[in-house]
This record gives C-alpha cells, sequence and structure tokens, in this order.
C-alpha cells in the first residue's frame, strides 16, 4: 500500500506534463469501477490498479485485496480497454473524484450559495430593493415573479394588476413592478420591470409561503446557473449579471484568465477576484483582477476564505489547475452520474425519458415540490388515475388534480417504480407528459447546468 | 412551475435548516467524541484525515464514524463502499460522552402571557429549549433529546442539515393548572390562524388536551422567529408521572421525542401515500425505547382485552424482553403472520396486542443489521423527498430483496432468532 500512495504522488507530478500537451482528458478513461466480462460470460466490477504485457492487476467492487489475472482470460473488449489503459490518467482522475462541484466552478468563476429546502423547493436568501427577500429558484417560471405585498414592502413601484400571468391552476391578475436592484452575493441584477401577482392567492387560510420571489428561467440562463442538490449549493457567475460587485473584473482584457482567478471575502464585506501567489504562517500575498500584488493578514478573510488560505499549497494549486481541464460532465461521470442533453423550448427544459415504457418528455422544474403529469399524457401512457378529488395549489389558485400510479417512469438508466403521484390538466399544447419535480430531483442527486443545459441524475 | 400539494402544509412540518458552513467543511460525528467541524484531506487506510479550521490535522478511524460520515467518505474521499456495511451498529444515543456540560439555563423566563401559569423556567441545549412548570427537573429529560438527536444525525444524512441552527422547544408541564392554561392558550391561537375549519380543529384540541402524555403543538409565527424555533413543539403532560422523567432515558419520553424526531425528519406525507407511516413511525418509536429504557410504559391500545394471552400478562406489556418471546412463539406457531401489506393498513383503532408487538418486531427489523440500517436510512430519505410511503414491494426492494413476500421471509426468521430481543 505505501508502494501505492508514492506511485499516486508521482503520479501528480507526471499529470502536469502530460496534460500541457494534451487538449483534454475524459472521465472515461479508467478511474471508476467497471464491469469486465471474462471469457465465460461471467461479470465483475472493478477498477484496474497496474498492468503488465500479460496480466492486469484488478480492485474488486467489495474485496479488500487486488488480484491478477491473465489478459487471455478476459473478452476482447476487455482487453482492448486494458491496452489503452493509462495508469497516470487513471490515477490523475480518480484524484480528481474527491473535488466537489463546488471546487470545480469555484475555479471558474462562480459563486456559490448555499441554499435550504422548503420540502423540495430550493429557497435562496438574498436581497431585493435592499431589502432581504428568499428566493424560490424555479427553473420552470418562464419568468421572475414577485410575491405583491413584499414588492411594496421592499418599496417598488407596482402598477395596475392588468397583466394576467399563468401557472399550474390557471391565470392570476398582476402588475409590473419596479425593481431597482435584485442581489444574489456578488451578483447585482439592476432596474428590471417585473411582474408581480398574489403568491398567496388560492392557498388554504393560514397557510404561509416560504417565498418573497420566484427567481425565474429568464435570470438563471443570464447568469450560467448551476444546481447541485446533493451539496444543497446554487452557482451563478456575477460577471454576468447587470454589475458586479468585485472591482477591475468588467475592464480586465484578458476575461477568461480572470476568471480562472478566485473570488476571496473578507470581514469588511469587501471582495476581490485574485489567486494567491505565496503565503506565510499568518499572511497571503494574492494577484488580484488588475495584476497587482496585495498582502494581507489571513484573519481578514471570511472563515471559508481564510481556512481555504490556510490549506493551500503549491501542490494543491498545480492538482487544481489540473483538475480545471475537467468539465461538469467529466467530475460527474466520475461520480457516477449519467448526463442528459436538455431541450430549451422558451425558457423551459425538457429530457426525454420513458413513462411505462414508452418514450415521453418531461419538464424539468425545480420549482414544483412534487412531480405532476398532464391527466391527458398520463391517459396516453397506461397509468392508473383516480378520481379528481386532490388538489395543487400554484400560480391562478387550485386546480382538481388526481392520485397517479405509474409502473416505471425512466430518465436514462435512472429509474422509479411503483409510485404515486398526482395528475392535473397543465393544458393541451403541453409540450411534455408532465413535469419531473424537486421529489425526484432529490432522490437522484440532480445537477442542473444552465451554460451546458444538461441535466445530471445518479441512483444510488 | 411553483406546484405545492395542501397534504405536505398540514403535515408534520418537515425540518427546514438555516444556511450552513462551506461544503466542504462539515460536522463529523465520531461514536463516543464530540462532534468536529473540519474538512477531509484524504482517506489514509482505515482512518479519515481531517483538517480543522485552526488549523489542526486529526486522524479519525472510519469505524468510529457515523453512517453519515461513512457515506461522505465513499462520496468525496473515494473510500470503498464496504465500509457502510462494515462497521458494526453500536448504539450511538448511549454511546455518546457526556454533553450536559454545554446545556445552559435562561434567566428570563418563557412567558407566553402575563398569567403566572404561562410563566416556564427555560434550559437551552445545542438543539432544543426544555421548559418546565412545577417541580420537575429539566436536565435528564434535555439530555435524552440530545442524545435522540445525536442518533439521527449519526444515521441519516440529511437530518443535521435539516435541522440546521433551529431549536426545538419541549414542554415539561407538571403542573395541573399549568397544564390547563397551557391548553387554553393553545385554544386560543388556533382560532386565531382563521377560518371555521381552524376554530373546530382549536375545540377539538383542547377536549383531547388532557387525554394525551405528550402532543405536538404549532406555535406562533412571532415566538418561531424571536427564538429561532421550529413551528412544532412537543409537549409533555407529567402529572404524576415524574418517575419516568428521572432518568435519561425514560421510556415514554423516550418513545414519544423518537417519534417526534422521526416524524419530522420524514416530514408530512400525502393523505393518499400514507399507509404504513403509523407502523414505521411507531416501530421505530417503541424500537427506541425498548432498546434504550429497556422498557416500554407506552400503550397505544388496551392490555386488558386480551386476559388470557400471554401477551398480555401484566408484566407483558411493561417488558420488552417478554413482547420478543411471546411473538417469537406466536410466529413459530403460526398464530401471527407478518404482511406488510396488511400491517401498512393498520390504524391506531385496530391494533391487537400482536399487532403492536409485531409493529415493535418490524421497526426493530428495519435496524438491526448494519446493511438494514443503511436500507432504513434510505427508506427515510425516499418518504422526506416523496411525501408517500414506498408500497410493500418497493420497501422490499430498498432492502435487497425482490418481492414483498421475501422480504417477510427475512423478517419472520429475524423474529424467530435470538437476535430479536
Amino acid at each position: 500500500m505505501k508502494h501505492t500512495r508514492k506511485l499516486t504522488k508521482m503520479g501528480l507530478a507526471l499529470v502536469g506534463a502530460f496534460l500541457a500537451g494534451t487538449a483534454g482528458i475524459t472521465a472515461d478513461q479508467g478511474a471508476g469501477y467497471r464491469t469486465f466480462t471474462n471469457i465465460k460470460g461471467k461479470t465483475i466490477e472493478a477498477i484496474i490498479v497496474s498492468k503488465s504485457a500479460t496480466s492486469v492487476t484488478l480492485e474488486v467492487k467489495g474485496r479488500e485485496k487486488p488480484f491478477k489475472l491473465p489478459l487471455e482470460s478476459l473478452s476482447k473488449g476487455d482487453r482492448e480497454f486494458i491496452e489503452n489503459w493509462d495508469q497516470t490518467k487513471a490515477m490523475f482522475l480518480r484524484q480528481c473524484r474527491t473535488l466537489t462541484v463546488r471546487e470545480l466552478l469555484e475555479l471558474r468563476g462562480y459563486e456559490s450559495f448555499k441554499f435550504e429546502f422548503a420540502h423540495n423547493s430550493i429557497i435562496v436568501p438574498g436581497l431585493l430593493n435592499g431589502k432581504k427577500a428568499r428566493f424560490l429558484i424555479d427553473t420552470g417560471a418562464h419568468s421572475t415573479v414577485l410575491h405583491d405585498a413584499f414588492a411594496k414592502e421592499a418599496s417598488c413601484k407596482v402598477g395596475p394588476m392588468t397583466e394576467v400571468i399563468a401557472g399550474v391552476a390557471g391565470t392570476a391578475p398582476a402588475g409590473w413592478a419596479e425593481v431597482p436592484t435584485i442581489q444574489l452575493g456578488e451578483t447585482l441584477l439592476k432596474d428590471r420591470r417585473i411582474l408581480a401577482t398574489d403568491l398567496t392567492n388560492g392557498m388554504p387560510e393560514g397557510v404561509k409561503i416560504k417565498e418573497d420571489a420566484i427567481f425565474g428561467a429568464e435570470f438563471l440562463s443570464q447568469l450560467d446557473a448551476v444546481i447541485s442538490y446533493r451539496e444543497r449549493l446554487i452557482f451563478l457567475r456575477p460577471d454576468l449579471g447587470d454589475s458586479s460587485e468585485v472591482k477591475g473584473l468588467k475592464d480586465a482584457e484578458d476575461k477568461d484568465k480572470k476568471l480562472a482567478f478566485r473570488l476571496f471575502k473578507l470581514k469588511d464585506k469587501t471582495t476581490i477576484r485574485g489567486r494567491i501567489v505565496k503565503k506565510t504562517p499568518t499572511g497571503v500575498t494574492i494577484e488580484v483582477v488588475d495584476e497587482k500584488e496585495r498582502s494581507f493578514t489571513v484573519d481578514r478573510f471570511d472563515p471559508d476564505d481564510a481556512l481555504f488560505i490556510r490549506r493551500w499549497s503549491k501542490d494543491a494549486v498545480n492538482f487544481e489547475k489540473n483538475c480545471r481541464n475537467l468539465t461538469v460532465k467529466d467530475l460527474l461521470n466520475l461520480r457516477g452520474y449519467q448526463s442528459f442533453d436538455t431541450e430549451r423550448i422558451g425558457n423551459h427544459i425538457y429530457v426525454d425519458g420513458k413513462l411505462n415504457g414508452n418514450k415521453v418528455k418531461f419538464m424539468v422544474d425545480t420549482g414544483a415540490d412534487g412531480s405532476l403529469f398532464n391527466v391527458e399524457g398520463a391517459q396516453q401512457n397506461e397509468c392508473e388515475i383516480g378520481p379528481m378529488d386532490q388538489w395543487v395549489y400554484g400560480i391562478g389558485g387550485r386546480a382538481p388534480a388526481a392520485v397517479t400510479k405509474f409502473a416505471t417512469l425512466a430518465v436514462g438508466d435512472t429509474l422509479l417504480a411503483n409510485r404515486r403521484i398526482l395528475s392535473a390538466n397543465l393544458g393541451k399544447g403541453e409540450e411534455s407528459v408532465g413535469i419531473y419535480g424537486g421529489d425526484f430531483m432529490r432522490e437522484l442527486d440532480a445537477v442542473i447546468t444552465y451554460r451546458e443545459m444538461r441535466l445530471f441524475l445518479r441512483q444510488k | 412551475m411553483r406546484v405545492r400539494t395542501l397534504s405536505l402544509i398540514f403535515g408534520a412540518c418537515a425540518a427546514i435548516g438555516g444556511t450552513c458552513t462551506a461544503a466542504e467543511e462539515r460536522v463529523w460525528t465520531s461514536r463516543k467524541g464530540a462532534d468536529v467541524t473540519a474538512q477531509l484531506l484524504r482517506v489514509e487506510g482505515e482512518n479519515a484525515l481531517l483538517v480543522t479550521p485552526e488549523p489542526r490535522e486529526i486522524k479519525l478511524k472510519i469505524e468510529d464514524l457515523s453512517l453519515v460520515d461513512r457515506q461522505y467518505l465513499v462520496e468525496y474521499g473515494d473510500a470503498n463502499p464496504k465500509i457502510l456495511r462494515s462497521s458494526r451498529l453500536g448504539v450511538p444515543e448511549a454511546d455518546a460522552r457526556d454533553m450536559t456540560r454545554k446545556f445552559e439555563r435562561l434567566k428570563d423566563k418563557l412567558e407566553l402571557g402575563t398569567d403566572a401559569k404561562l410563566h416556564f423556567e427555560a434550559l437551552k441545549t445545542t438543539h432544543f429549549l426544555v421548559v418546565t412548570a412545577g417541580k420537575i427537573r429539566p436536565i435528564k429529560t434535555a439530555e435524552m433529546a440530545e442524545r435522540l438527536w445525536r442518533g439521527m444525525a449519526f444515521q441519516h444524512l440529511n437530518f443535521r442539515e435539516d435541522w440546521g441552527d433551529k431549536r426545538k422547544l419541549v414542554f415539561l408541564v407538571e403542573n395541573d393548572d399549568a397544564f390547563d392554561a397551557l391548553g387554553d392558550w393553545y385554544k386560543k391561537h388556533l382560532e386565531t390562524l382563521g377560518g371555521d375549519y381552524m376554530v373546530k380543529v382549536a375545540a377539538r384540541t383542547r377536549l383531547l388536551w388532557d387525554e394525551a402524555g405528550s402532543t405536538a403543538m404549532y406555535l406562533p409565527d412571532a415566538l418561531v422567529e424571536k427564538l429561532g424555533l421550529f413551528e412544532t413543539a412537543l409537549v409533555f403532560n407529567i402529572g404524576d408521572n415524574a418517575k419516568s422523567y428521572g432518568d435519561v432515558f425514560g421510556p415514554f419520553p423516550t418513545h414519544s421525542l423518537a417519534s417526534s424526531l422521526l416524524s419530522q425528519q420524514m416530514g408530512g406525507v400525502a393523505d393518499y401515500a400514507d399507509e404504513g407511516y403509523f407502523a414505521i413511525t411507531t416501530g421505530h418509536s417503541y424500537y427506541k425505547e425498548i432498546k434504550l429504557a429497556k422498557r416500554t410504559e407506552t400503550m397505544l391500545i388496551d392490555a386488558e382485552l386480551y386476559d388470557n394471552d400471554d401477551i398480555t400478562k401484566a408484566e407483558g406489556f411493561q417488558d420488552g424482553t417478554s413482547w420478543a418471546k411471546t411473538l417469537r412463539e406466536m410466529v413459530r406457531k403460526g398464530k401471527v403472520k407478518p404482511n406488510l401489506e396488511k400491517m401498512f393498513m393498520w390504524e391506531q383503532k385496530d391494533l391487537t396486542p400482536e399487532g403492536l408487538v409485531l409493529i415493535y418486531s418490524f421497526g426493530y427489523y428495519l435496524q438491526s443489521t448494519p446493511d438494514r440500517m443503511n436500507a432504513f436510512a434510505q427508506l427515510v430519505r425516499r418518504i422526506e423527498y416523496s411525501a408517500s410511503v414506498p408500497v410493500p414491494i418497493e420497501i422490499a426492494r430498498i432492502f435487497g430483496f425482490k418481492t414483498a413476500a421475501e422480504f417477510e421471509a427475512d423478517w419472520i426468521q429475524f423474529i424467530r432468532s435470538q437476535n430479536f430481543k
């Protein structure tokens, strides 16, 4: 085992050189467990530890000690895979598996926010016109919507309620609100006109709403949002907002390079973007975006960033630099995720799947606490539909719904079986069989990336 | 699209926590030690190497870490998944070291009104606010609450994060006058929520107020916000039963709080998919009560119904060991046939003594090996996300079986074994 660790370190040193001359590295090069089949058809899940001209050493899932197999005992496909397998690459990728999505995206200029769940809904705190606000992150909302009472509390001018907005339960009156600022962390959106409506409309008496505003798909798209259910994080790019709070960023000439720098937050509420050049036990020198180097004492930083600085080392930087060549897709594939292209229609996102074995489309909707079928779609796909004796609530008030049983629902290899959800009339023109909501996405650790328009799921 | 279902709103509210620190910096829970806030550096053989904010490197044995921590190590530390199954189960609630040093007796009483009967002494712990009326001392129950909390955090992935930095309010009311005054106050509070429906709820709640030894209570928003509490409190009507609150794991308080914590973690379920919810929460509560208090004193049914049956002999219902023995005999003789689907349809009013003990055996079985504990944690997460209890075939699959019959056969084998105590 000691020997293996030494090799790992050496592997890292070599990886730098390897990547320098390579366009990229993909995740299917042997970092995770793979199914191997012998010539008799027997399969095992294993990771390659090493190889020689005539044999391969495998670490088999659930077994402690690796063991050696002659290559000739394995299938042709496995032998080819082993021939192309590269130990240095594989070690590098195994190291990368321990990266979080957050670490990867923060290396790319994203800012992360820890979110809370209100049941399965994603709630992010922010400021609206300087007033503390709770935003519901809603990929299924075409546009951002404010709760009218909150808009007034936040001193926004709200016009007459002559507009109409539509939701799951029909339509509701709305008025244009003038919103000087919306701020989520360092991301600032300025001088927007946003519709305001009564979000309590149709709710039973005594029920409190958890959000002051619905943060819709137009902003999520503009800000290249990434949503990770497992990590309870949402990532936004502050530089894509209307004005960055980070000094010097907009003026930077080589923006891509600057975005490689990281955000550091100080206790005095200022933020800088830069990279660590050197550090001492108590101090740090940071190259900021305008190329100047500035020195700070570590205790001036917010605890998270102080810890980041304390843990910083040149070896770690080299590792991270190499990992930057990984995409989110690569990283998540290493973690056992499957990735799916999504289709964008308007601001809505759709993913292909199967319902009871039939090909269908689902709308990916973080704003839905529970998944919901369109009654018509459920009928067409052989679901068992009960009487319309339930209710669903949303914009437009409440709408009747029916308990609906399905045998299987699949997106790629992820499978949900024998479930009961609700169906409602979502309208004849609806593109999808229904809504793939927060319940399914939490269960399957979903990650949504707006820039690549991808949905990632994994079934543990 | 913003879509909600009503059944969730009136269900036992899911805990919604505050924001936490960085994703990589997390709280690690070891079997006996204090919680440690640290980042993972790497897995080294049988140890996890962590770095604290100071920074200081520490090494913790993986075997001693919680199931939740081990899941993290598999996911982010590239640890072998077998660590989820190979560690001993232990009893995290009992294994934890003394945690009372962090308890703080507050100078100010909790005042729900001007009436002195509604003024309560308060003890603050890390996750609870325990308030008392009468001579009852809160420290043992507070310690039990923290230990049960730790048990949940040890085994359930989302529990700590969902809880956040809020506290759960627990009332220990010994004095009858104070309990009556609290009932009146609660009735008025429910009436202020508006609507005829709530007036009816208020009247019924007040009518049944004196009947239950413990009950859940919805708190006013202002109080929740001011003290950083969950929306629901747990109220104990102690009366003459103060003895149960003199030990850390008093049987009845352990049962009630174990039920409350599991229900909170699972959240509300839709009324069209709640079959089995009663069996899961009740089984879990009896399991914790008997495991930790070594006996049960919680009655859901009238034990006198079955005078001639072994199971209802006076000690039978008082002594958890006898429950197992008697059920084992009844299962061997074929008098009781465990059946998930039938059991899931039972409600409290339908319960026979052997039915209740079968539910206890179910709760015990679900958590009786590391593999089953892992599956049980998955079941709890499934209920939390879907707001519905999986149908029997799906529960069987979560536990690694192809059919409900296979699950039932394994459950029967467990009942017939000496592992069921």
